[in-house]
C-alpha cells in the first residue's frame, strides 16, 4: 500500500487489541493501540490518525466521553464505536454524536472488513474538480492477455469502450480463447475494479445445490446449514457477475437469472430478507445463442436481456501471428512457477507450432508449452518436447523443409516484407534470408 | 501479474518427479514445518508441500508436535484460542528465517472475532489454520474433497505470506487478497501474484 491509513484502536483487553493489532496489520494498514481514553488522546497528540476504534466500556473515562472528546478537537478521524450487545443503545447514542458506525463484539470478519472498507474509502476517495471520471480511460494493461493481431486488437478496442460503459456484455467464442480473459479485462478497465468479479460456471452446477450457490442460503435453512453462506448475486454487489457457458442453464434456472437480472434483488434460501444486489452482468458462450432461441433451448427474453454488446474473441487460427509472442509468454510463466530455466525454443519447432490447427486454442497451446518445459532436456524446447508432430505429419506436411518454408512465409508477411526485421526475428542474417527466399521460391504475396 | 483459472484446466497429467522440478534442498532458503494439531483429516499431509514449495522456494516438511489443545479450549465460546496456540507454537518455532504452520480441525477464534481460518504474525515464524468451516459440509453443502484441498492449499499460501511479511493485496485473483468468508476463498487463486512474488523475493 503506497499510503497507508493509520488506525487508532482503543480497548481494556489487551487480548483485543493484539488481535486487532495483528489483523489490520495483515490488511495493510498502520496501527497503534491504547489501552484507555488517556493513552488514546496523547497518542493522537503526537500523531493523527484516519479511523480510531473505540471500546465503550473501559475504566475511567469511557469511550463515548473519548469520542466527544475527540469530536471537540475538531479531529476528521473516522470513529468506529466497538460494544457489547448490552450496550447498543450507547452506540446508537455514540452514532448520533457523529460516529461513523458501531460494530458488536465479537465481530463476524466479514462486517467489520465490511465496515473499515468503507471507512477507507471515504477517506482515500476525494473527488475533485479536475477529475473527469467520464472520460474514456486508458486500457489498463492486462498482461495475461496477449496478442497484437488486427483481429485481437479490435477486441481490444472494445473491451475499451466497454469498459466505460456498465451495459450488459456476452462474449462469444470457441472453447480455450479466453473469454473469461476478456471478461476479467472489461472488469478491472470499469469503474467496478475495486469490487469482485464473481464466476458462475453455469454448466458446472447441479441443479440440486443451483439455489444455495446463488442465492445463498440462512442458518438452518436446511439440514447441516450451520451457517449462513452468501451466494454468488449477494457477492457481486459492486462488482461485476460473470455468467459462464450461460448456454448450458437449464429453462428452470434461465426463469430465475432472468427475473434476478431484471430487479437485482432477491431473497437468500430460507431467508425473508429481500438482498438487493447492484452488479453488471457479464456472460460468455461457446455456442450459438441465436440458433438455440430459434429452436427454442434458450428464452429470447433472457437472450435480449443479456446481448446488449457482443464481444467475440478470435480462434487462434485466426491469429496465428500471436502465437509466437504466446509461446515467449508462456515459456517464461513455467519457467516461474516450475523452477526451470528454459531460454527458447527453436525455429523448426516453432513452425511446427505455428501451423498447427489448436481446436483447444490457447488453452491448448499453453498446456502443450507446459509439457514441453517439464520435458525439455536443455535450455531450448525441441521437437521432441512437443506433442503434436504426428498431427502434423497426418496433416500432409511431412519435411522441415516444408515447416521451414512456412515458417519463412509468416514471418515475412508479419513484417510486411521487410528483410533486415524478418531476418533478426528468424536470428539469421539478411543473406540468409534472400537465399532462403530464392530455395523455396517464395513470393510476395 | 494475474494468473487466471483459465490457464489452468490442464488436461493431461504429467508424470514427472515432483522433486526435479525444484532446486535442491541445499539451495533454498530456509525450512517450512507443517505440524499437525487435532487434525482430524484422513490424508497425506506431503501432498500439501508442492504448491507451497512452489511459492516460497523454502523446503517443506511434515513435522509432529505434541501439544495439548484442551488448555486453549474457550467453553464461553466453544471455540479455541488462535493467539494461544500460536503463541505456544512459537515456542516450537525453529531459529532463523524457519517457519512452522499448525494444521487443525478445531474452529479457530481471536477474542474481537466470531471466527477466523488461519492466523499467523506480520513477518513472523508462526502461523496456525483451521479446516474446521473449509469443508463444504460446514455449510450445508455436498462434500468435495477438490474444493476442500484447494480452500486448504490457499489458506495456508495465505498465513504463510503474512509470515513472509506479505499483508492482503488488492490484486483480484491473488492467494493474498483478504478472505473472511468462504466465498471469498473460493474467487483466489492458489498462488502469489506478480507483485506479490516480487515483494518476497
Amino acid at each position: 500500500m503506497k499510503n497507508k491509513l493509520s488506525m487508532l484502536i482503543v480497548d481494556d483487553e489487551l487480548s483485543v487489541r493484539d488481535s486487532l493489532l495483528n489483523w489490520f496489520a495483515t490488511d495493510g494498514y498502520d496501527v497503534e493501540c491504547a489501552e484507555d481514553a488517556v493513552a488514546a488522546l496523547k497518542a493522537m497528540e503526537l500523531k493523527k490518525f484516519h479511523i480510531i476504534l473505540i471500546d465503550i466500556k473501559m475504566p475511567g473515562m469511557d469511550g463515548l466521553e473519548l469520542h466527544r472528546r475527540i469530536k471537540a478537537n475538531n479531529s476528521e478521524a473516522i470513529v468506529i464505536i466497538m460494544t457489547a450487545f448490552a450496550s447498543v443503545d450507547s452506540a446508537v447514542e455514540a452514532l448520533k454524536d457523529g460516529a461513523y458506525d458501531y460494530i458488536c463484539k465479537p465481530f463476524d470478519p466479514d462486517q467489520l472488513t465490511q465496515i473499515i472498507r468503507n471507512a477507507s474509502q471515504k477517506i482515500s476517495f476525494k473527488p475533485s474538480d479536475d477529475e473527469a471520471p467520464d472520460q474514456p480511460i486508458d486500457l489498463e494493461n492486462v498482461d495475461n492477455i496477449i496478442g497484437n493481431s488486427p483481429a485481437m486488437m479490435d477486441v481490444f478496442d472494445q473491451v475499451k469502450i466497454l469498459s466505460g460503459t456498465d451495459s450488459t456484455v456476452i462474449i462469444t467464442g470457441e472453447s480455450g480463447t479466453g473469454k473469461e480473459l476478456i471478461a476479467h479485462a472489461i472488469h478491472i478497465n470499469s469503474n467496478r475494479r475495486y469490487f469482485p468479479m464473481v464466476i458462475v460456471h453455469c454448466g458446472a452446477l447441479a441443479e440440486t445445490i443451483l439455489e444455495s450457490e446463488l442465492f445463498g442460503h440462512e442458518r438452518g435453512a436446511f439440514t447441516g446449514a450451520s451457517y449462513h453462506r452468501k451466494g454468488k448475486f449477494e457477492m457481486a454487489n459492486g462488482g461485476t457477475l460473470f455468467l459462464d457457458e450461460i448456454a448450458t442453464v437449464s429453462s428452470k434456472m434461465q426463469i430465475e437469472l432472468l427475473r434476478v437480472l431484471e430487479c437485482k434483488s432477491f431473497t437468500r434460501v430460507g431467508g425473508n430478507k429481500e438482498i438487493h444486489s447492484d452488479f453488471r452482468v457479464i456472460a460468455a458462450t461457446n455456442r450459438d445463442l441465436k440458433s438455440m432461441v430459434k429452436e427454442g433451448h434458450f428464452r429470447e427474453d433472457l437472450y435480449y436481456r443479456l446481448n446488449v454488446f457482443d464481444v467475440h474473441v478470435p480462434t487462434l487460427r485466426e491469429r496465428q501471428e500471436d502465437i509466437s509472442d504466446l509461446v515467449e509468454y508462456f515459456i517464461k510463466k513455467y519457467n516461474k512457477l516450475m523452477n526451470r530455466s528454459v531460454k527458447k525454443i527453436d525455429q523448426a519447432t516453432l513452425s511446427v507450432l505455428m501451423q498447427y490447427s489448436y481446436p483447444g486454442n490457447v488453452r491448448e497451446l499453453e498446456n502443450i508449452i507446459e509439457r514441453a518445459i517439464v520435458l525439455c532436456k536443455g535450455d531450448t524446447i525441441k521437437l521432441t518436447d512437443i506433442p503434436i508432430g504426428k498431427e502434423m505429419a497426418i496433416s500432409g506436411i511431412e519435411s522441415i523443409a516444408e515447416i521451414e518454408k512456412n515458417h519463412l512465409k509468416i514471418i515475412l508477411e508479419k513484417y510486411d516484407w521487410n528483410i533486415s526485421k524478418s531476418a533478426k526475428s528468424l536470428g539469421i542474417d539478411r543473406a540468409t534470408l534472400y537465399n532462403k527466399i530464392n530455395k523455396y521460391g517464395i513470393l510476395k504475396t | 501479474m494475474q494468473i487466471k483459472r483459465l490457464f489452468f484446466n490442464i488436461k493431461e497429467r504429467i508424470d514427472v518427479n515432483v522433486e526435479n522440478r525444484f532446486k535442491n534442498d541445499e539451495e533454498l532458503s530456509g525450512t517450512i514445518n507443517i505440524v499437525p494439531l487435532s487434525f482430524g483429516e484422513n490424508f497425506d499431509l506431503l501432498t500439501l508441500i508442492e504448491p507451497v514449495k512452489r511459492q516460497f522456494n523454502y523446503q517443506v516438511k511434515s513435522q509432529d508436535i505434541y501439544i495439548d489443545l484442551s488448555e486453549y479450549f474457550d467453553p464461553e465460546r466453544v471455540q479455541y484460542s488462535a493467539n494461544d496456540i500460536l503463541h505456544c507454537l512459537l515456542h516450537h518455532a525453529p531459529g532463523g528465517q524457519n517457519k512452522i504452520i499448525g494444521l487443525t480441525g478445531i474452529d479457530l477464534f481471536i477474542p474481537a472475532l466470531t471466527f477466523i481460518f488461519g492466523q499467523a504474525y506480520l513477518g513472523g515464524n508462526a502461523g496456525i489454520i483451521s479446516t474446521y468451516r473449509l469443508r463444504n459440509e460446514f455449510y450445508g453443502m455436498p462434500g468435495n474433497d477438490d474444493i476442500f484441498f484447494k480452500r486448504l492449499n490457499k489458506t495456508i499460501i495465505h498465513e504463510l505470506g503474512h509470515m513472509f511479511g506479505l499483508t492482503h493485496c488488492h490484486t483480484m485473483n491473488c492467494v493474498m487478497r483478504s478472505a473472511t468468508y468462504i466465498e471469498d476463498i473460493d474467487q483466489k487463486e492458489e498462488y502469489l501474484c506478480q507483485s506479490c512474488q516480487d515483494a518476497i523475493q
